[in-house]
């Protein structure tokens, strides 16, 4: 039979990672399957959902919503959800953990809270731009809109798509 | 002090006991599963990650702890991604046929993690680990010492039993690392809170997934989402309550699962396929061992297989050069077919777990469990 000795490391390799998790930081590789404990609530045959969706101007000056999966091949399509949730990939300094004191810490969160230099921008820019040009969109802006959707918990239907926010990017 | 350490130890051995005695099967079920898990990867999952090099910089954020982190600053570049792509296959190559097998797997189980690490520092984490854990565990089950063109030399690190003994309570923890916090969320007697309805309603107007029976759930009660919270926080709080009850338990938790999964499918337009492998690597294949051998040895059968190999690795690489998917080998690539292909094969993982319920048969003995290692006692 496996040992007390790899009992107990196989429970650290859980337990470790399920902790970090709760406090937000999921490691990688871990055995760990999705979560997504979160609810939605029905009021009076209605709930409420919020979702974040990329616009980028068709040939006409129209804004039309971006096709996922053509937007993002090869990529996966759900990683466009991603996308436009962290800001379209433009990196705002954030403040560091414990004050900025530590070292390694400053080190583990450099890619995360540190800002885009002036030369990872262009190259982020070119990239949304080539894939919108595949697409046969306008290349110089696209927008992020975040609507509060009121759905028919009777047929699923979007009932009122009220929006709440528009931030727009300018890729020139 | 002693007799708490000699109890503890008891225990320890009491439960690795019972979840194997619900698990094993043997080194000649274990290499047929490594044929068609080897078929899995080569002809069913085709992906490519050269597309990782063309990220810009900008949406290199890692997870935090993770080694990609520790180890770069941006996102690789493409000669070591196609060098990845390629060694990849060719240890895909090595698994299906059994060339060094072992070394094969552990290989593939490295280079996997990696691209992965790489490609969830876009941001997103898909929980698909099952997968390389599993084949982590597989390599060390002596899988490849039999059916296989280059068998492993026995070592007295094979243990099918210990294997798939500890790829149980992985499925387990996993599970309940999923389970836990929807059970405090979920599990109340308010009708009108719903955390599967918010996975459906997400998925179908914020990632524009397109479920196949979509227009189903639309038209379903919330007392039905209801249902579904209760039951998924059951299916995914048991498996390691089930792996210590019984065999016939286990096989049944297993049937559940891929089930659960296959239903996920249709309603939610999510596919842990992955995951569905898993699950059959419990099936014993010891009764489809002696035709797989005597198949293997027929010429014209040998000359299909190589054949058949050849040509998903040439197609595997072509897709690696052109940063094109190809989709499952054999299929053509459009959404459809591939759609099919899937719920095929999770009809084929089910309908085989489902006849695995009442193909039990009696608690193995130890003979059979470890042909190879003596360390089981």
């Amino acid at each position: 039979m496996h040992s007390l000795k790899f009992t107990g490391i196989l429970f650290a390799i859980f337990l470790i990672p399920f902790v970090l998790r709760l406090f937000g930081l999921e490691p990688y590789p871990a055995i760990l399957f999705p979560s997504g404990p979160e609810t939605v609530k029905q009021v009076n045959g209605k709930t409420e959902i919020e979702t974040k969706q990329l616009f980028a101007k068709k040939q006409n000056g129209q804004w039309a919503l971006v096709e996922p999966k053509a937007f993002m091949y090869p990529v996966s399509a759900i990683q466009l959800a991603k996308l436009v949730s962290k800001n379209m990939g433009f990196k705002k300094q954030k403040p560091f953990p414990l004050k900025g004191k530590i070292g390694i810490v400053n080190y583990l969160y450099r890619s995360q809270n540190s800002s885009s230099s002036a030369a990872e921008e262009a190259e982020l820019r070119n990239w949304i731009k080539k894939r919108l040009k595949r697409g046969n969109y306008q290349t110089s802006e696209v927008k992020v809109a975040t609507y509060s959707n009121i759905i028919s918990t009777t047929n699923g239907n979007i009932l009122k798509k009220e929006l709440k926010d528009e931030k727009y990017y300018n890729l020139d | 002090m002693k007799s708490t350490t000699t109890w503890i130890n008891s225990i320890n051995n009491r439960f690795w006991r019972t979840i194997v005695n619900s698990t094993a099967t043997g080194v000649e079920s274990v290499a047929v599963f490594r044929i068609i898990m080897g078929i899995y990867l080569l002809f069913v999952t085709t992906p490519t990650y050269t597309w990782i090099a063309d990220l810009p910089k900008a949406l290199y954020t890692p997870p935090i702890i993770s080694f990609v982190n520790l180890l770069a600053s941006d996102f690789p570049g493409r000669n070591f991604l196609v060098t990845v792509d390629f060694l990849m296959v060719a240890s895909i190559v090595g698994i299906v046929l059994g060339i060094y097998s072992r070394f094969a797997t552990l290989a593939f189980v490295i280079l996997k993690v990696s691209v992965l690490s790489f490609q969830y520092s876009f941001g997103k984490i898909d929980h698909d680990i099952m997968l390389p854990a599993t084949l982590a565990c597989m390599a060390f089950s002596g899988w490849g010492q039999t059916l296989a063109l280059v068998p492993d030399k026995r070592s007295k690190w094979d243990s099918p039993s210990k294997s798939l003994s500890v790829i149980a309570v992985l499925i387990g923890f996993g599970y309940f690392s999923a389970g836990i916090e929807k059970a405090i969320h979920w599990l109340n007697f308010d009708l009108n809170s719903n955390g599967t309805a918010r996975w459906f309603y997400l998925g179908l107007y914020n990632l524009q997934r397109q479920p196949i029976l979509a227009p189903a759930l639309k038209n379903a009660p919330f007392w039905f989402f209801k249902i579904m919270d209760v039951v998924g926080v059951i299916f995914e709080l048991t498996p390691i309550i089930a792996v210590l009850i019984s065999r016939k338990a286990w096989r049944i938790w297993l049937f559940f699962a891929a089930a659960f999964h296959l239903v996920n499918y249709l309603l939610f337009n999510i596919n842990f396929i992955g995951n569905g492998l898993v699950y059959i690597a419990f099936i014993n294949y010891k009764p489809v061992y002696r035709y797989v051998a005597n198949l293997t040895k027929s010429y014209i059968a040998k000359a299909l297989i190589l054949a058949a190999v050849g040509y998903a690795a040439v197609i595997r690489g072509i897709s690696i050069l052109t940063s094109q998917n190809v989709g499952i080998i054999f299929i053509p690539d459009n959404g459809n077919a591939n759609l099919y292909c899937m719920l095929i094969i999770w009809a084929l993982i089910c309908a085989a777990l489902f006849i695995t319920i009442f193909k039990t048969g009696k608690q193995p003995v130890h003979d059979d469990l470890e042909v190879v290692s003596p360390q089981l006692t």
